[in-house]
């Protein structure tokens, strides 16, 4: 670079008003996004859970009647047992051909993945935060398990 | 010895757990199919209890669709090949051929018709259609209702109801229309019928029993949310009924709430068709004595008990009595059925009439007032 233009680039400003235009977009951008997605999530209690496997609903809770329905029987090579259940906890197991995954669910409201068989370094679904409202979401990738928040299931009340 | 113990005792938690998971009664999972007929949903909701569930709820899917096919085929209005639709085309006093559902229907209607002192009446047809309520077009405005001296001819139609005959000869069925036309700007008019609405209730009674036969103990269906029969939730407790405060349709919040099991039930209301001019509301329920909408204060009526065929008719003939005759009707003739209404004091201020004890009925909404109390399970209404 010749000093001529070394000497230019010194004497212009810092921020041209193009620039200061797009970066004051891009936050704007990101502010609105960033409100939308927090004033949109439904942080209501939760009222229901529903279990996929490789996308077949093969378990679901209802927290309010404390019923839960599983469907693993429709599925080859995939069982849903339930393993203890009192009446504060359900502990299921899931067990694919990928490997199983224990989920314990809260009977106050919430639930989480307690273990899974996956490599000791990844287990992201076991460090998953519990999901306590019906914006929540739990993912195992590597056995292709989800466990989603439902309302759909009916409790024992019928409005006519 | 000490890990012995220690290992007898968690086996023997865990036993229990098992044991209690197993007698808690709650069903594995739930079922459900949903049908679409004479422009009505209906869903057949089922608990599994067995491990052939799977099997036996295709087969009671297949028949219900079935019992409801049938129904569409026999009852229609506008079908060219239904019962209904043949007898309502017929000219006066003709002998019809009709199908087995619609000559049971038609019983149950004739009956109920006597019971209820003509106050349940399907032959107000013309009426129906003459208020917009044949899923043509609402009046707009006051001009756009029906005549007077119309509604009259009309009436003196329906009100031959009665003489419809029914015969059953070597396995066929047939309905005589009654010898009587009206003439209204020159055009020749004989009875014509409605079974739509008690038709959902006989749909319902043939599914509850198909749920019964194939040996299912929870799960309910529901036809239209005017129609239902029930079995249990779970081994040890029923449903919570809640029927729907009629001006509250946005928000569905119910009125009141009474657990139910093992029973049909049945519902009419004048919030679902209805339409309202210069401040009067016009709705899809008729009154037999005035051919017009029924205007009798009463919101709501849900019988629950017997069957929901006899309980359909009942609903609409209720809406129909007005406060005081309904409750002397039910005091006198539905002693074994549970009975609720709802009616509008005025704007915002509603009451409920029913023969449930208190301890098996609760009042949901600040809004309702119970009118009446109960002596020797009758309705005693207040000053």
């Amino acid at each position: 670079m010749s000093l001529k233009k070394v000497g230019e680039v010194k004497k212009d400003k810092g921020f041209k008003i193009w620039d200061l235009a797009i970066y004051g977009a891009i936050s704007a951008i990101v502010a609105v996004l960033f409100i939308a997605i927090f004033t949109t999530a439904d942080m209501s209690p939760l009222n229901g859970i529903k279990i996929y496997s490789e996308n077949n609903l093969i378990f679901e809770y209802d927290f309010k009647a404390d019923i839960y329905k599983k469907y693993d029987d429709e599925f080859q090579g995939v069982t849903v047992a339930v393993i203890a259940e009192n009446k504060d906890t359900l502990e299921i197991n899931i067990t694919t051909k990928s490997g199983y995954n224990t989920v314990q669910i809260a009977k106050s409201g919430s639930v989480k993945i307690k273990d899974a068989d996956c490599s000791k370094f990844r287990k992201d679904c076991v460090y998953s935060p519990a999901i306590t409202n019906n914006g929540g979401f739990i993912d195992c990738l590597p056995h292709g398990l989800q466990i989603k928040t439902d309302n759909f299931i009916p409790n024992p009340s019928i409005i006519i | 010895m000490k890990k012995k113990i220690m290992a007898f005792l968690t086996l023997s938690a865990i036993a229990a757990t098992f044991a209690l998971g197993a007698c808690n009664g709650t069903p594995e999972w739930e079922i459900r199919k949903f049908y679409n007929v004479m422009n009505t949903g209906a869903s057949l909701v089922i608990f599994k209890d067995g491990k052939d569930g799977n099997k036996r709820f295709e087969k009671l899917c297949n028949q219900t669709e079935g019992v409801l096919r049938n129904l569409d085929n026999s009852l229609s209005v506008t079908a060219e090949t239904s019962s209904i639709y043949k007898f309502n085309v017929a000219s006066a006093g003709e002998s019809v051929e009709i199908d087995k559902t619609a000559y049971e229907v038609l019983t149950v209607a004739k009956t109920v018709y006597q019971t209820t002192e003509g106050y349940y009446n399907p032959a107000v047809y013309y009426n129906v259609q003459a208020f917009g309520f044949d899923g043509g077009n609402y009046p707009k405005t006051a001009d756009g209702l029906p005549k007077d001296e119309d509604i009259a001819k009309y009436n003196g139609l329906s009100a031959r109801f009665e003489e419809v005959e029914l015969k059953e000869q070597d396995g066929r069925y047939y309905a005589v229309k009654p010898d009587f036309s009206v003439n209204i700007d020159g055009k020749t008019y004989s009875m014509k019928i409605d079974l739509g609405g008690i038709g959902k209730g006989y749909a319902v009674d043939k599914v509850d029993a198909l749920i019964e036969s194939y040996g299912f103990k929870y799960g309910y269906f529901d036809f239209g949310s005017s129609s239902l029969s029930f079995k249990a939730f779970n081994e040890s407790r029923g449903w919570d009924l809640q029927p729907v405060n009629a001006r509250d349709q946005l928000k569905k919040g119910a009125y009141a709430k009474v657990t139910v099991s093992n029973t049909c039930v049945s519902t009419s209301g004048d919030y679902e068709q209805f339409y309202i001019i210069d401040g009067t509301r016009y709705c899809h329920v008729f009154n037999p004595a005035t051919g017009k909408p029924v205007q009798t204060g009463i919101m709501t009526a849900t019988v629950i008990g017997g069957t929901a065929t006899e309980n359909d008719a009942l609903t609409t003939a209720l809406m129909a009595m007005g406060k005081e005759n309904a409750v002397k009707f039910i005091n006198e003739k539905l002693p074994d059925r549970q009975v609720i209404m709802s009616l509008e004091l005025s704007a915002g201020k509603y009451a409920i009439i029913t023969n449930i004890p208190a301890d098996k009925f609760t009042v949901l909404s600040d809004n309702f007032t119970v009118l009446n109390t109960l002596k020797d399970g009758k309705i005693v209404l207040g000053e």
